[in-house]
């Protein structure tokens, strides 16, 4: 654990910061020197991969306002989408049909390492918000 | 007054959590070879999975309390 990460740790643990603070500057920090971009919403340079898929949902439940905030690395939705290569032929066929039975014509055999690094260089401009009722869900990445 | 917890799990902390799951891998393989899919294919495309976990988080906001889970 290199310095910094242990600061902002131990400021977090005294109370000295909030949890979301405390992410704000980890994620500075693990961006570099040169980048200021908060994790409230997409910011990305002209070169810069996303590298988080960032999750955030607020549910006025009935026993107060929730609030989960997931960051998932880039690197996982890539191992999760290689796993698909596992399928074995007749499954990703059955999977094919049902998919195009509920009005969505993919095939997940064409979702190979060159087109999962395309779409995921496309990502940047990703934005999804979702409101109902009390709940909000946003999805971006950054 | 906030309570906040932070939880930082170190990756090989995750890894001796999920070290009991070897006891299923003779069964995983022979799944593997019944659903003709290569095991070491399998195992190595697992492990990438889980080394690919690192840098999730995870925090949960209810009231004054907050849980942030780390893995790092």
């Amino acid at each position: 654990m290199n310095e910094n990460r242990r600061k902002i740790l131990e400021m977090l643990a005294t109370g000295k910061i909030t949890a979301e603070e405390a992410d704000r500057l980890l994620a500075a920090m693990e961006k570099g020197p040169g980048d200021t971009g908060a994790p409230s919403g997409p910011a990305f340079g002209p070169n810069r991969k996303p590298q988080f898929l960032r999750v955030l949902v607020e549910d006025e439940g009935r026993k107060g306002p929730v609030k989960v905030n997931v960051r998932v690395p880039m690197q996982l939705l890539r191992a999760g989408v290689r796993l698909a290569s596992l399928i074995p032929p007749e499954a990703r066929d059955r999977v094919n049909w049902q998919l195009r039975h509920e009005g969505v014509p993919f095939d997940l055999s064409q979702v190979t390492p060159d087109n999962l690094e395309e779409l995921v260089e496309h990502l940047d401009a990703f934005t999804l918000d979702i409101n109902e009722h009390n709940t909000k869900v946003r999805l971006f990445c950054e | 007054m906030r309570n906040q917890y932070f939880v930082g799990v170190p990756f090989g902390l995750l890894l001796f959590l999920l070290s009991p799951l070897v006891l299923l891998a003779p069964i995983a393989f022979i799944g593997c070879l019944v659903a003709r899919i290569d095991p070491f294919d399998a195992a190595r495309l697992l492990w990438r999975v889980v080394v690919a976990l690192r840098g999730t988080q995870v925090e949960v906001t209810q009231r004054n309390r907050s849980v942030l889970v780390h893995i790092s």
